[in-house]
């Protein structure tokens, strides 16, 4: 059995979570406080990528990233990026697709934590770094687990828009679902059946020891 | 040093509209009571010198320190005020132990564990050092809330209904604990209550709220509500 898929999509799971974390993170607070009108519209940019179908995210994120176009032609000129039928692309691309796996149960676990919480470290004299880290999210530990595995957990899963920007290079796209789908394709279904039940055991556990800690942080806390 | 306030605070979304405008000077070292029914603006008030709500109009300082000036849109941030607040509802971090709660609350500056065993002697809460705020009862919680904005030694100290969820006995230890305090810092302290009785136990000074107005404003060794 070829691991090199399996790893692949280990390795853009990961990447991905991580960016995701640290630009989801800042978002999801100012969405979580802000009085601003346009709210609704940059919610619903966030959210777009749940009800859009993969294939047309993907197929604009195709076209624009395209050295054919201004935008690719951009990227490519100005930074060295290519970012079609590359690991990058793919990066971009996964981050997109889960923004709201990640920005949305961490704009609800700001939400959950009582304002006065806030406020009284505010008046405490903590700078807004020290409250998020000694305040916000010690008490949404829950939110702050349910956002990484779900974002995660959709990486993984990831096939139309992968398939889109990254098409099936072995060792540089070809992630484990379109393996499964390039195998199937083959009708090697022995092996297609092996990557799918890496797949499916890998997701299992990790919503079992996400339950498994939640419900144990739920015990300790209260 | 004092404390000055001519503000005016205006509730929109209240029905009726809701209009709160005090004005007063408030020496260093007087211990003040904040005394009326519920819904006149006393909670409110404490928002505003706390820096967590802006006044409408008009300004707060204390000392040469501006902390609001409306017309300005100048607004200190509650950190920068040397503010201690006890939040009626406690707000204790439920993520932290009682010591947790009260050596966070503690400036770089005054960092001293020796400082905190003290505070929670004083408060009896030598034994529940170690709990955290769910495993507390409601005036277990109220003590470590008012030895928390002790521990920072404020400038303006800020009780809201501070004393509300304590036993007798307890409260007159708290009342002696926050009296010692008061003395030995000789801070603002603004304290908001129901009781006549804690008012002219603690205060020299009372201001009376009805209705977002100041309708009273009186020596309480004059002998108010005496009768």
């Amino acid at each position: 059995m070829d691991w090199t898929p399996l790893l692949l999509t280990l390795k853009l799971a990961v990447v991905t979570t991580l960016i995701l974390f640290v630009i989801g993170l800042p978002l999801a607070w100012w969405l979580s406080r802000t009085r601003f009108p346009g709210k609704p519209v940059i919610e619903a940019v966030v959210s777009l990528p749940l009800v859009l179908p993969p294939s047309v995210l993907g197929f604009y994120l195709l076209v624009a990233f395209s050295p054919e176009n201004s935008f690719g032609a951009f990227l490519r000129d100005t930074f060295g990026l290519r970012l079609v039928f590359s690991f990058a692309g793919l990066v971009v691309a996964s981050v997109i697709y889960s923004f709201p796996f990640m920005v949305q149960p961490l704009q609800a676990g700001f939400q959950s934590v009582p304002r006065n919480l806030r406020e009284a470290a505010e008046t405490l004299g903590k700078s807004r770094f020290e409250i998020l880290r000694h305040v916000l999210l010690p008490n949404m530990k829950s939110s702050v687990l349910t956002a990484l595995v779900l974002s995660f957990a959709h990486t993984i899963g990831e096939f139309g828009v992968v398939l889109m920007i990254g098409g099936s290079l072995p060792g540089r796209t070809r992630v484990a679902s379109i393996a499964v789908y390039d195998e199937v394709e083959s009708l090697n279904y022995a092996a297609a059946n092996r990557y799918a039940l890496v797949l499916l055991l890998f997701s299992f556990v990790i919503l079992v020891a996400v339950y498994t800690l939640n419900r144990h942080r739920a015990q300790t806390l209260f | 040093m004092q404390l000055q306030l001519d503000i005016v605070h205006r509730f929109r979304s209240r029905s009726p509209a809701f209009q709160l405008r005090v004005q007063a000077r408030l020496m260093a070292g007087t211990f003040t009571a904040l005394y009326g029914p519920s819904g006149s603006g006393k909670s409110t008030l404490l928002r505003l010198l706390a820096g967590l709500d802006r006044p409408s109009e008009g300004t707060i300082a204390l000392g040469d320190t501006r902390w609001n000036d409306a017309a300005k849109h100048q607004h200190l941030p509650p950190g920068k005020r040397s503010v201690g607040l006890v939040f009626q509802d406690y707000a204790l971090f439920p993520n932290m132990s009682v010591r947790q709660n009260l050596e966070f609350a503690q400036p770089k500056s005054l960092r001293d564990p020796a400082a905190i065993s003290r505070l929670l002697e004083m408060a009896g809460l030598e034994d529940l050092a170690s709990r955290r705020p769910p495993e507390l009862s409601g005036g277990q919680a109220q003590r470590v809330a008012l030895m928390r904005a002790l521990a920072r030694q404020p400038q303006l100290l800020l009780l809201d209904e501070a004393f509300a969820a304590l036993d007798d006995a307890t409260r007159e230890r708290m009342y002696r604990v926050v009296a010692d305090f008061h003395a030995e810092y000789t801070p603002i302290t603004i304290m908001v209550s129901h009781r006549k009785d804690e008012v002219r136990r603690l205060a020299e000074r009372v201001l009376v709220l009805q209705d977002g107005q100041l309708v009273e404003d009186a020596r309480v060794a004059d002998g108010w509500a005496s009768g």
